[in-house]
């Protein structure tokens, strides 16, 4: 299925949350509309809720500006995501919009060999593709209880692409790195305004990973001005901060970056804590996120429709950091897990689809999904809290009426 | 491009204000369809002037579902933090204002006395709505006889 074209798919909805003693779907539409263009242009577009090019008018938007918009469920039932349909994460109120002849990449910090690289040097370079999903570190923040900070994402911040670009490594070996060169920093061209810039670094073993890539194509088609053209980071497996948009430098240091989406942003307590506890520095205590923990869930049905009793369908996706899933389980109204089909293999940076079929007798359900990764990590109860609300993994859990 | 500047487009906040216990009320809506902002105000488009000494009751409701944001006063540099802001006064933001609320929680109520003239900072606490302009300006000043909103 990698490099096909997917087909238009239906218009999309979302869902709220509530709390049975697990989280559990239930479903609401919410139809929303978001917009593109200049930053000026967004703005007035955006008050008007006309449909932006390239986005799918039936995003949820989460908010406009920053421009964050969320996969509607049904969307999220192909193995690869359609470019329109894949979420949108922005830090910042608008967006680069730049141009291949015009747009250069700079290397620097921690090397013997400085470089600056257009469009046509990174065409020189080894053409690599990779089929990887690419999550924000707050997908599911919705599921934390008790409320975590920021965007309250469902399960759609998260897709899955065949990305078309150069190994990181190839560049950076290219600027003969010295040995002082522990991390690497990727520079957006984020609109920033008095803010500092985007930077978000990685260790300097990840990004020599050759599944480490400067990405330009996404799904056969060229990056899309929302998901970073003419080049981003595709570091697979980890946090989506960490796959800047837009990149304009790459800094080689000693030390992770020192700006606020690093220190600041995307940090998590190393330890349970206490929810109630304020007192800890995000910079100090916590430690970045860097690569995701198993996850699951339903992508069939959303929870909205109504179902039938007697023999009925369940379908989602799995998929875990840097590895592969060994086995998905589902647990009917508290039964035994039993293990689900894989349909779709994924890899250790592309997820799995799964189907699972059970029969129910008339009243109401409740059905539970988790997955186990090849390393025998299972999927917990409950994410692990953090106040900032990132790397939710646990059950997903659907609950409907058989009629 | 564009950047994350001043953002002035709304109805600046109510405030109340009593004379005999030198107590004002500001009530604050957090939103963002064009931006996230204190009732259509961010950047520093919203001032805020209360004289010193005043009790000031602040009451932040979200307008927006899917996005938590709070409110708090803070050292003017606060406002370009990302995170680990510190009230400026005893009292000056909510227990909570590093999750915040969204539309579906009750609002933030929090109160402080203006111990000191200056300039202070009104932010959202939740980590990095400040740094992409969540701000406004709150003045505590010597010799002002009531409270004053403007807008620039």
């Amino acid at each position: 299925m990698d490099g096909e074209r997917v087909p238009g798919l239906e218009a999309g909805g979302s869902h709220r949350l509530t709390r049975r003693g697990l989280l559990v779907r239930s479903g609401v539409f919410v139809g929303a509309a978001a917009l593109g263009g200049s930053w000026a242009a967004v703005r007035g577009a955006l008050a008007q809720e006309p449909a932006i090019p390239g986005v799918a008018p039936g995003m949820k938007v989460i908010s406009r500006s920053p421009i964050n918009l969320e996969t509607p469920i049904q969307s999220l039932r192909t193995w690869i995501t359609p470019n329109d349909w894949f979420f949108v994460r922005l830090h910042l109120p608008g967006y680069a919009q730049l141009s291949r002849e015009t747009w250069e990449m700079t290397v620097d910090g921690e090397v013997g060999q400085p470089l600056r690289l257009g469009w046509a040097e990174v065409q020189r370079l080894p053409r690599v593709e990779l089929t990887a999903w690419l999550q924000c570190a707050g997908n599911r923040r919705g599921h934390f209880q008790p409320k975590a900070a920021g965007g309250q994402w469902d399960r759609g911040a998260v897709g899955n692409a065949r990305w078309a670009g150069v190994r990181l490594r190839d560049v950076l070996l290219s600027a003969n790195p010295t040995v002082r060169a522990h991390h690497v920093a990727f520079e957006g061209s984020d609109p920033n305004g008095a803010a500092p810039p985007y930077v978000r670094s990685i260790p300097i073993e990840k990004a020599l990973d050759p599944n480490t890539l400067l990405v330009f194509e996404m799904n056969a088609q060229p990056l899309p001005v929302l998901h970073g053209f003419p080049v981003r980071a595709l570091v697979p497996g980890w946090v989506g901060s960490a796959n800047v948009k837009w990149v304009r430098a790459i800094h080689l240091g000693a030390q992770e970056w020192n700006g606020p989406y690093m220190k600041d942003l995307y940090r998590i307590n190393p330890v349970p804590i206490n929810p109630t506890d304020k007192t800890f520095n995000f910079s100090q205590d916590f430690v970045p996120t860097t690569v995701f923990p198993v996850n699951s869930f339903f992508t069939s049905p959303t929870g909205s429709e109504t179902m039938p009793a007697g023999s009925s369908a369940f379908a989602g996706v799995a998929y875990a950091g840097e590895t592969a899933i060994a086995t998905v389980e589902v647990s009917a109204d508290g039964g035994a897990w039993r293990p689900a089909r894989i349909t779709t293999p994924g890899s250790a940076y592309a997820w799995y689809q799964w189907e699972f079929t059970a029969t129910f007798a008339p009243g109401r359900h409740e059905i539970a999904v988790r997955a186990t990764d090849s390393r025998g990590r299972t999927q917990p109860r409950d994410g692990f809290w953090n106040p900032q609300g990132y790397l939710y993994n646990g059950w997903d859990v659907l609950a409907w009426t058989a009629s | 491009m564009t950047s994350a500047g001043a953002l002035g487009a709304g109805t600046p906040p109510p405030v109340g204000y009593d004379g005999a216990t030198r107590t004002a009320s500001l009530d604050l809506t957090a939103a963002q369809a064009d931006g996230y902002n204190f009732n259509g105000y961010a950047g520093g488009a919203l001032i805020v002037k209360v004289p010193i000494g005043t009790r000031v009751q602040v009451t932040m409701r979200n307008a927006a579902a899917d996005v938590s944001h709070s409110a708090l006063v803070a050292a003017w540099d606060q406002r370009m933090k990302g995170s680990g802001m510190t009230p400026a006064f005893p009292g000056a933001a909510p227990a909570d204002f590093e999750t915040g609320i969204t539309s579906h929680d009750p609002p933030l109520r929090f109160s402080f006395t203006a111990l000191s003239a200056g300039t202070y900072a009104l932010i959202c606490g939740v980590p990095g709505h400040a740094l992409i302009g969540m701000w406004d300006e709150f003045d505590v000043v010597n010799g002002l006889d009531a409270p004053s909103v403007t807008t620039k």
